[in-house]
């Protein structure tokens, strides 16, 4: 296009410029991905950890191709983590979700003092997760609040071990994930209501609609990629929960309580299979591409469909 | 009859707003307390347990501070405020790195059509664990010499939240109108300065939100900091969780007093960009 | 089948006034106008009617049967949103059928009625698409029939021709009227657009702060408006307003307007009644530019000196515009002789005068 050869044209300098500003952002994902990558690739497929003595670039002298990868199936400490992972993930969240929605539900339309309560309502996913940790750890203490608040309702003396006790730690673990993340939902469930065009609602109510009919004909299926943002975005941190379980129970009574997560950290610092860590991490980071990029094919399968509907 | 219907419908919503509220507020209230308690409420039997301190005292965060208090036999050699200061510093940093790395790279994307797959790629790195390459990171770390320093700490903060500065920025600048940049490129301004000079000062207040969210993310981090600090950058999560006195056991009251002090912070922020918070936590998709 | 009467009717947000002391009778199968500038009040009424939102004052019936506070959809009233607020999530039948369904309707009635109107609405081939692919007259059709399937007595529209290009506007209003007489219901309609009020309304009710300023046909509001503003709103260009002095006395009575000279009413003219009544007061003389003629300079007691100081063409007609003496007027004239700018020429009324007071502004006759 350009009528001189020697200067570029608006676009092929927005592009070089545009190559320059993109350049820290891809040298720190190069940084973060490709060598620590290369790097879990190739200690997974050895016996090699810091006890061995050698730096880490020695491990092919120990290299054991796809031990690591075959010990995975069948450690049983492993799949009890990831299975505790997905229970509590699949108790957390849909009650974060269904609580969330009935605030937001709450909250869609004026009423004194809305503001102060929104704000206070928000307040438990600001606090600092180690923290949040910490504030159920001393409620549940044997003799802490939440036992005088039990016994004081039923009238008996209640002195259940909440933390020590494998059921018991698990449903205060969820407890605690419910209470910190539940404002999350209402916020996100509550902008998606709020998005919810006024016009139809009234057209809707004019039509003769009854509060349920407007909400499940009009307002959930306008809400679905809200609630499937909040979902998601839900699902993926509640399967990396660490810092509040660690707090509370260090995935104890003995391994009861472990996630993935802590599960890692704890093969990492006590046993120090640094390179049976780097197997499992490789598998993670595996399964967690495919999903994602499964996500993304039905996404835009969703999409072209629908713009195909439209040009037809 | 509709009058009726409102009002109970009044009454349920206060009752379920307050009920959440008690419940919402209870943990906040009780660590709280707890930091203005004196050793010998810290624990006690049941029906001995106060919501208010009998005898308020401020010896939690004497102790935090100076290492000592009255009320204690035992001393602690690291005090509170090397922490408090690793915090600040290494969250700062952190939400420097993310955010001028962000803001470039979103610009870039935004208007050049540079990088389609940088932005799928940038989200990948909220979608792994970090427990799940901690140890490539922590051997990269200690092989760069980072470890338990502030700006390995910052510079791994950087890129954690670099997600959320960078898909942020990208869906701001996608809002700015074309027009008043293309205005300026007429006038024969060079690209960069279009940047510089035009867009950025347009989203001045967008890129303020950006940052404080950015802040309260890094600041709110305890597992990286966890794997990659020893001694001297701890920062306060690290901190609060290794105050254990080998003597007295927990120390809940010394706990809770850097706890809360932990906590202040983001629930101020937080509140100061209520507004924005939908768009930040759903990395721009949403807004408010 | 269904008569509206607003009694009174207030609607005050905090301290603005948005609808003040209405009253207004609206007949079965009627179709009235409510036309008004933005932010006239024109919408808040109708919103009362449908009870989307409730009058601080007054009362609402409908046959006589007073529905104030009748929550909305329950009054038996469609309504056409501006946007139509077409649920863009279903596809057209569904849009068509949601009234029906939400009430419980048979399967078997639902597709009838909705065949029916979707023949009326033309909409028949339409019917599966999902309702977001729809041309925006389609999206009106389709916001008309989705109100019309439920069988309301009574049909408000919200300036539902304000989102369509000017071409496509008249063909609409044709529409709409063609409809209206299908449907055989009363119908309401706001509008800022005095052209489509007067095509198509039985009767307008032109409001202005809150106020109704004037109800009545539009041959009625254009050929007898009952103060400045209705005056000055109704027709287009505008009428001319020009500020005067009635000076004289009993059967000797003229009209002053200073430098630019006076008018003597002839005594058959109800302008000569009008100036008698008027004695001695500051008026508000109009004229519609259609209802003056240019003359040869010169001075009569009959013509006005000014001097031509631009010249619009609009077609066959041109928009004569002349100044004099701090007044400045139009005159609509059909190209039957040149005038040039800057010369002065004389300017006499052919047609229908107005007289309004100076103070209240209501029509003096």
């Amino acid at each position: 296009m350009a009528s001189n050869p020697q200067t570029l044209t608006l676009a092929q300098q927005g592009a070089k410029l545009g190559r320059w500003m993109t350049l820290p952002t891809q040298l720190l994902l190069v940084f973060i991905f490709a060598f620590p990558g290369l790097m879990i690739i190739y200690v997974s497929l050895s016996w090699w950890g810091p006890l061995e003595g050698v730096p880490w670039y020695y491990a092919y002298e120990s290299l054991n191709w796809f031990e690591n990868y075959i010990y995975l199936f069948e450690d049983e400490r492993l799949w009890g983590s990831i299975w505790r992972t997905l229970l509590i993930m699949l108790v957390v969240v849909p009650v974060e979700f269904f609580l969330g929605l009935g605030l937001a539900i709450l909250f869609v339309d004026n009423f004194t003092g809305k503001r102060v309560f929104y704000s206070i309502l928000l307040m438990p996913m600001m606090i600092v997760p180690a923290v949040a940790g910490y504030m159920f750890y001393i409620l549940f203490q044997s003799n802490g609040p939440v036992n005088q608040l039990l016994s004081l309702i039923t009238g008996f003396e209640i002195d259940i071990l909440w933390l020590s006790e494998t059921d018991n730690a698990f449903v205060a673990i969820m407890i605690a994930d419910i209470w910190q993340w539940t404002p999350l939902m209402f916020l996100i469930l509550l902008a998606g209501l709020l998005g919810v065009p006024e016009d139809q609602l009234k057209a809707a109510t004019l039509l003769g609609a009854n509060w349920g009919q407007k909400f499940l004909r009009i307002a959930l299926p306008k809400m679905r990629i809200v609630m499937i943002i909040a979902l998601v975005i839900r699902a993926v941190e509640a399967f990396k929960l660490f810092d509040v379980m660690y707090v509370m129970t260090k995935g104890g009574p003995g391994v009861a309580t472990e996630t993935i997560s802590v599960y890692v950290y704890k093969v990492t610092f006590m046993e120090l299979e640094w390179s049976y860590v780097s197997a499992i991490g490789f598998a993670i980071l595996m399964f967690l591409t495919a999903l994602g990029a499964i996500g993304i094919i039905i996404l835009s399968n969703a999409q072209k469909k629908r713009l195909a509907n439209v040009v037809d | 009859m509709m009058a009726g219907n409102r009002i109970s419908f009044e009454v349920m919503r206060y009752t379920f707003i307050i009920a959440a509220l008690a419940i919402f507020l209870i943990p906040i209230v009780w660590m709280t307390t707890l930091a203005f308690k004196p050793v010998a409420e810290w624990t006690t039997a049941i029906s001995e347990i106060t919501w208010l301190p009998k005898n308020p005292t401020l010896g939690n965060f004497e102790f935090i501070f100076t290492g000592q208090t009255d009320e204690l036999i035992i001393t602690m050699p690291n005090t509170a405020t090397m922490p408090i200061i690793a915090s600040l510093v290494i969250a700062s940093l952190g939400t420097l790195i993310a955010v001028v790395v962000g803001t470039l790279g979103a610009y870039g994307v935004s208007r050049f059509q540079v990088g389609n797959n940088l932005p799928l790629s940038v989200l990948q790195l909220r979608l792994f664990p970090p427990m799940a390459v901690m140890i490539p990171v922590m051997m990269m770390w200690s092989y760069l010499a980072l470890v338990d320093t502030f700006w390995g700490l910052s510079l791994i903060y950087g890129i954690v939240t670099l997600p959320f500065s960078f898909w942020l920025m990208k869906t701001f600048f996608d809002e700015v109108p074309r027009e008043i940049e293309e205005a300026a490129l007429v006038e024969g301004c060079s690209q960069w300065r279009v940047f510089y000079r035009v867009t950025l000062p347009m989203v001045k207040a967008p890129l303020a939100t950006t940052v404080l969210f950015v802040f309260i993310l890094n600041w709110s981090d305890y597992v990286i900091a966890l794997l990659l600090t020893r001694k001297d950058w701890v920062t306060i999560p690290v901190y609060m969780n290794s105050l254990n006195s080998a003597m007295t056991g927990e120390m809940y009251g010394s706990k809770a007093a850097i706890g809360l002090i932990a906590a202040i912070p983001p629930v101020v922020l937080g509140i100061i960009i209520q507004k924005h918070l939908v768009r930040g936590l759903t990395f721009g998709a949403l807004k408010q | 089948m269904s008569s509206i009467e607003l009694t009174n009717l207030t609607k005050r947000f905090g301290d603005l006034v948005a609808v003040n002391n209405m009253d207004l009778e609206i007949k079965d199968k009627e179709f009235v106008a409510l036309l008004g500038p933005s932010g006239c009040g024109k919408t808040t009424t109708m919103n009362m009617i449908a009870g989307i939102e409730l009058p601080s004052d007054g009362h609402v019936s409908f046959d006589g049967n007073d529905i104030t506070n009748t929550p909305m959809g329950k009054r038996g009233v469609g309504f056409v949103f501006q946007n139509y607020a077409i649920f863009i999530h279903m596809t057209v039948y569904k849009n068509l059928a949601f009234g029906l369904e939400v009430s419980g309707t048979p399967r078997g009635e639902i597709d009838q009625k909705v065949d029916d109107m979707a023949k009326l609405m033309r909409l028949t081939r339409q019917l599966d698409w999902p309702a977001e692919r729809l041309s925006v007259n389609e999206l009106q059709r389709l916001a008309i029939g989705r109100s019309a399937i439920v069988r309301p007595n009574i049909f408000l529209l919200d300036e539902p021709l304000s989102n369509l290009d000017a071409a496509f506007r008249a063909e609409m209003r044709t529409e709409l009227k063609h409809l209206q007489h299908e449907l055989e219901q009363t119908m309401v309609y706001v509008t800022h657009d005095q052209l489509e009020a007067m095509s198509m309304a039985d009767r307008i009710a032109i409001m202005d702060m809150g106020i109704l300023q004037q109800y009545g046909s539009p041959i009625d509001v254009y050929n007898r408006p009952e103060n400045s503003f209705v005056a000055r709103f109704i027709g287009a260009p505008s009428m001319n307003l020009l500020d005067g002095r009635i000076v004289g006395t009993n059967g000797s009575t003229k009209l002053d307007f200073g430098d630019i000279g006076n008018l003597t009413p002839d005594g058959n003219d109800p302008l000569a009644q009008a100036c008698q009544n008027a004695q001695n007061s500051n008026v508000l003389f109009g004229v519609r530019p259609e209802d003056l003629k240019i003359q040869p300079s010169g001075s009569s007691d009959q013509v006005l000196s000014v001097k031509v100081t631009f010249i619009e063409l609009i077609g066959p007609r041109s928009i004569i515009h002349v100044e004099g003496g701090g007044h400045q007027l139009k005159v609509v004239s059909d190209n039957q002789e040149t005038i040039e700018i800057g010369t002065p020429v004389g300017i006499a009324p052919t047609g229908r005068t107005h007289l309004f007071d100076a103070d209240s502004g209501q029509r003096v006759e």
